[in-house]
């Protein structure tokens, strides 16, 4: 016979391997379809989770993306244009972006009649006031003309060496913003594929080698391993592995890939549970393959093809259970996009490697067994009592202590059931605490304009002892020291605006003095100073601490301890406002009493709780003021602490706590004073330049225009040109996410409280089964039909009773661990993330211990049902004792 | 290539039941011959089923070694003696220990599929087994649908279909009956004289033993030599 071309004969040995395989894995999963049914809602669940992740990731940049061009039609605004400025602009004659015409506000696009500059005046009462704010469009433009056009106009006019703006007036970073979704847009554009170049080349060769591999391990595998060998084919897989990692963690998706990883680990976590079950119960089978001659590679081949088998029967039905799923937690607020294939295509990889993994673990231990002690497993005789052990078995303690016994004696068992089906509720439960804490950022206030001052001469006062309206004036009453506050801004009198809070934080450089040593901040321009860079600390009563915080004895204040992760605020009534949307204790307003030195403290350093003071405690705020000796310069935080204590003359001022702030997101300590008292502790002029205004939520599109104009004119009434943010978008949009994050993750935690009774009653029935023997040859011993009723009944009950004990304890620590992670590492890592405070969500609580304990009896309850179904058929006409299937 | 097809120093095997220890195969040693028949006899927990096993290279002994043609097996890792006993060796266990979701036809075919190997390779030995064992009406049977000396043949078959150069049987017709047990044997016989292999046996059954060209008997895990027939060409006995 001729032989056939070497292609030919690849792809002959690639079909036979395949149809080989998949017709054992066909097999062995519908003629156990029973036992392989916990498999298909499991897998099932998986491709659900990334499903509906990675549909809804998509459909969320579509809400984003929409919500922005529906307020927003430019790409570029500029901010605060006197007169020349504005001229320049519209006159912009790049024939590329902005062939205008100038008799209207909107200069259009000669081709395509859409709006490219939008222009709006300030009706300032006085005429050197009068600013106009210019919004730019590049985006009717392919995104790399648009990058091109916008790299232009940027070098032309704002950022080049010879930029007009700043050259005709007053222009700063803070007269133009460039919206996210343009920058996104020219980004993706013109990403630089040069350094991906390398990259590329590289994946070629791994997944070259790896499908060569792959094919010649199933064609001739001794070649392949005397050629490849372990090492490898480990450094392939380890390759491929680091490229992946490396190619998404590159990738404009970071956030995305956290949480496939996520989803990943909890996946393979669901599988490997599930998956050891089953061969623990069944290993009969893989005896009889090891006895034929299976290695490790053929044991994970079988099991990979039954997973894959299952894949692909439930994969088309999770898909449109994902999209109908995002579908509804989208609703009406999007242009729905059912139709994904990329999506479709990444949930199809993403389960392919989840049963991949999955079974790589279980299949090896599996593989280093002997063929012996799995066949001889079968025989059921590890799960009858032994009669050493036993005595007992049917005198008078029976059934009750025979079956507490059981317990212990199955304890590996029992105790590997338990932690894996309640750490489905744990995660569930910190599926809904993720949930919460996109909800908490939807609650948290967020001011919607930031009001910048710094072009007006005057300074924003945040209070001076005596004047509780805060219209102190300071320095000699020049126009550059006229302090002004939101009262005679007319702010407060805006509909819709709630309060105004100075804002900032520590501006300036740290700067070694004379000596080289101390660090000093020059520049101060906002209220907020951070203790640490001023060598200043606080002082609280020992007995307020909290175990293990970050204080430390102060050698000169006895039953006081020092902290110098504190951050001084000055503070006015109109932040007061602000505080009190806080959870307090005690009086905000008292710190603006003059009888003493007041405060309002938080008790948290990041959101940690770190001492219990109350209201009316006495603390201490030291200064700085002489040294004996330099400190180590290159030590900070507690260490630095140390050192100054040692070192450091200080004054110490003493301060009531007027109130405790409790959930005020924080990363240092705060203390709030008045300006004065500020002053006197921090040495620096309590002024801002910067104001966030707060707005009330649910108002309109029109009203919020309506509010910059309000804004605009109020301030330049009185004090001038000042330039208004609108931050409402960023808010806005991060909201809109947010909303749909939460729902999202309310989603997965659902799917995952369903894998918990998936693995108790397929535990549990399999478990029972296998015990049925037993009570077959207790019950020819002896035993009563009720005792083995209260055998199980034992079982059920006992099972309850630990999976409400297990669950609080797993729920209240993976809770306690994502808060940590979310609270203390992520920030530390400098990502920004909402803070929010530590609880246990009691309805999740709940419901994972009403699961547990339902599951923990209900799973004993249903093979209860069948073993005596199966008796009484037994008892009239078979004889009492089953054969193994 | 060794002399020898199995060969067996001081084999050791112990079990550990509670606070005692039991010594199941004790200092065993042993030289099969390549085509020689050989049986091993003894009581009831002697344990001659655990020797067969740790030869077979189903299960692991605490001390000694195994030599498969020369190949020591003790030393092979987990992954090298799965795919050494799927080439190399067959075993028959008492009880049949067929797969149940497959038909005959499949669980004869299960050492070709766990070793790899190719359709063209084993379709003239998977014709001669099942015409020798007179399979051929019942191959896409479940085995829940064969009888016991029907389910034993199939049994065999997979022993046989890589054409191992040694097979072990565990007492193979120990759950037949007298009728069946003879009629499964003399296809095993004949099919062994046909390709010529090496068999190492456990049996109760002195009749089926006398057919050996050796027979041992185990005694509270120690082998010893009962009888030694010669047959055809002269033979070397063991000492030990």
């Amino acid at each position: 016979m001729p032989r056939a071309a070497p292609g030919i004969q690849i792809l002959e040995a690639l079909w036979e391997y395949l149809s080989r395989n998949l017709k054992i894995a066909w097999k062995s999963v519908f003629f156990n379809f029973k036992q392989y049914l916990c498999f298909f809602i499991a897998v099932f669940i998986v491709q659900m989770f990334y499903g509906v992740m990675a549909i809804s990731t998509s459909n969320n940049a579509v809400v984003e993306a929409e919500h922005v061009q529906a307020e927003y039609d430019y790409d570029l605004a500029l901010y605060n244009l006197n007169e020349y400025q504005h001229n320049i602009v519209v006159n912009y004659n790049n024939n590329k972006v902005l062939k205008a015409a100038r008799e209207s506000n909107y200069l259009t696009n000669e081709e395509t009649g859409d709006p490219i500059v939008y222009t709006y005046r300030n009706e300032a009462t006085k005429e050197e006031y009068k600013r106009y704010d210019v919004y730019v469009n590049f985006t009717d433009y392919s995104p790399e003309e648009a990058n091109e056009a916008y790299e232009k106009f940027m070098s032309d006019y704002i950022s080049g060496k010879n930029a007009v703006l700043p050259l005709v007036g007053n222009f700063t970073e803070d007269n133009y913003v460039v919206t996210d979704l343009f920058l996104n847009e020219i980004k993706t554009a013109t990403r630089e594929t040069f350094m991906n170049i390398p990259v590329l080349v590289l994946s070629i060769i791994i997944f070259a080698i790896c499908a060569i591999w792959f094919i010649f391990r199933i064609v001739k595998p001794k070649e392949v391993e005397k050629t490849f060998g372990k090492v490898m084919r480990w450094l392939i897989t380890a390759a491929s592995l680091v490229f992946m990692f490396i190619k998404c963690w590159e990738s404009d998706y970071q956030g995305f890939f956290i949480i496939t990883l996520a989803l990943f680990a909890v996946s393979v976590f669901l599988m490997i549970s599930l998956y050891k079950i089953r061969i623990n119960q069944y290993k009969f089978t893989y005896g009889v393959y090891m006895t034929c001659g299976a290695d490790f590679t053929m044991l994970f081949s079988t099991a990979f093809w039954e997973l894959f088998l299952i894949s692909l029967v439930t994969y088309i039905p999770s898909v449109i259970a994902s999209t109908l799923t995002v579908f509804f937690i989208y609703g009406d607020s999007v242009d729905f996009r059912f139709f994904l294939p990329g999506q479709w295509l990444l949930v199809a990889l993403f389960s392919l490697l989840v049963v991949m993994v999955s079974v790589i673990s279980p299949m090896k231990l599996m593989s280093l067994k002997t063929p012996m002690s799995l066949i001889q497993t079968d025989d059921n005789s590890n799960y009858v009592s032994s009669p050493r052990r036993s005595f007992n078995l049917l005198g008078k303690k029976f059934p009750r202590q025979y079956e507490i016994y059981s317990i212990w004696r199955f304890r590996k068992y029992n105790i590997q059931l338990l932690t894996s089906a309640i750490a489905f509720c744990a995660l569930f439960i910190v599926g809904l605490y993720m949930g919460k804490v996109y909800d908490t950022s939807i609650e948290y206030s967020k001011p919607q304009y930031v009001l910048n001052i710094s072009d007006t001469k005057y300074v924003y006062n945040p209070g001076a002892k005596g004047d509780a309206s805060g219209k102190t004036t300071y320095g000699d009453g020049a126009l550059s020291d006229v302090a002004i506050s939101a009262a005679d801004l007319n702010l407060d009198k805006i509909e819709g605006v709630t309060y105004v809070e100075q804002t900032g934080n520590v501006q300036g450089d740290k700067v070694s003095d004379d000596s080289g040593n101390v660090v000093v901040i020059q520049n101060f321009s906002s209220p907020v100073t951070e203790a640490q860079y001023i060598s200043s600390h606080a002082l609280f009563p020992s007995d307020r601490a909290v175990f293990l915080t970050n204080f430390l004895n102060a050698p000169e204040m006895s039953g006081y301890k020092a902290l110098n992760e504190v951050v001084y605020k000055a503070t006015d009534w109109e932040q007061i406002k602000y505080l009190s949307q806080f959870t307090y204790d005690g009086n905000l307003e008292d710190v603006l009493k003059t009888d003493k030195n007041y405060v309002i403290v938080g008790d948290s350093i990041s959101n940690m709780k770190k001492f219990d003071i109350q209201p009316g405690d006495t603390i201490y705020l030291s200064t700085k003021t002489g040294q004996q000796k330099d400190i180590d310069k290159n030590v900070s935080g507690r260490s630095a602490l140390r050192q100054q204590l040692q070192y450091f003359y200080f004054k110490d001022t003493e301060f009531t706590v007027a109130a405790v702030v409790h959930d005020i997101p924080c990363d240092n300590l705060p203390i709030y004073m008045l300006g004065d008292d500020y002053e006197e502790v921090t040495g620096i002029n309590p002024n801002a330049k910067l104001l966030n205004v707060y707005t009330e939520p649910g108002l309109s599109n029109e009203r919020v225009n309506e509010i910059i104009d309000e804004i605009k004119s109020a301030a330049f009434e009185k004090i001038g040109a000042v330039s208004v943010t609108n931050t409402r978008r960023i808010a806005e949009q991060s909201i809109a996410a947010d909303k749909h994050n939460s729902s999202l993750y309310v989603v997965i935690s659902i799917l995952i409280l369903i894998i918990s009774p998936l693995i108790w009653f397929f535990n549990q029935i399999l478990y029972y089964k296998k015990r049925e023997k037993e009570f077959n040859i207790i019950q020819s011993m002896g035993a009563k039909k009720s005792d083995i009723r209260i055998i199980y009944l034992l079982g059920g009950l006992s099972m309850a009773v630990m999976s409400l004990i297990v669950s609080i304890l797993l729920s209240y620590v993976a809770s306690y661990v994502v808060y940590y992670f979310v609270n203390v590492i992520l920030p530390g890592l400098n990502h920004e993330t909402i803070r929010f405070t530590f609880y246990l969500p009691w309805y999740a609580l709940a419901i994972s211990a009403i699961v547990s304990v339902a599951c923990g009896f209900f799973s004993t309850y249903v093979p209860y049902r069948s073993y005596f179904k199966n008796r009484f058929s037994l008892e009239n006409g078979g004889s009492g004792m089953k054969d193994d299937e | 290539m060794s002399e020898y097809m199995l060969q067996t120093e001081s084999l050791i095997k112990t079990y550990k039941q509670y606070d005692s220890v039991i010594t199941a195969v004790n200092r065993v040693n042993i030289k099969v011959e390549k085509g020689e028949f050989v049986a091993i006899i003894g009581t009831s927990g002697s344990g001659k089923s655990t020797f067969l096993h740790i030869c077979a290279g189903l299960d692991r002994p605490k001390a000694g070694h195994v030599y498969i043609d020369g190949t020591d097996i003790t030393k092979l890792g987990a992954d090298e003696l799965g795919r050494f006993r799927g080439e190399k060796m067959g075993f028959i266990y008492q009880r049949h220990n067929l797969v149940p979701q497959f038909t005959a036809l499949e669980n004869i075919l299960l050492p070709t599929v766990m070793c790899n190997k190719p359709d063209m390779s084993y379709q003239e030995s998977l014709r001669k087994l099942v015409e020798a064992l007179n399979i051929g009406d019942r191959l896409h049977h479940l085995p829940s649908e064969l009888s016991g000396g029907q389910a034993q043949r199939v049994a065999i078959a997979r022993a046989l279909i890589n054409n191992p150069q040694i097979l072990f049987a565990d007492e193979p017709t120990g759950n037949l009956d007298r009728a069946n047990a003879d009629e499964v044997l003399e296809l095993l016989f004949r099919i062994r004289a046909e390709l010529g292999q090496t068999l190492v046996m456990v049996t109760h059954d002195l009749a089926i033993a006398d057919q050996a060209d050796r027979i041992f008997r185990m005694d509270n895990g120690e082998l010893k030599l009962e009888r030694d027939y010669i047959k055809g060409n002269k033979r070397t006995i063991d000492t030990f």
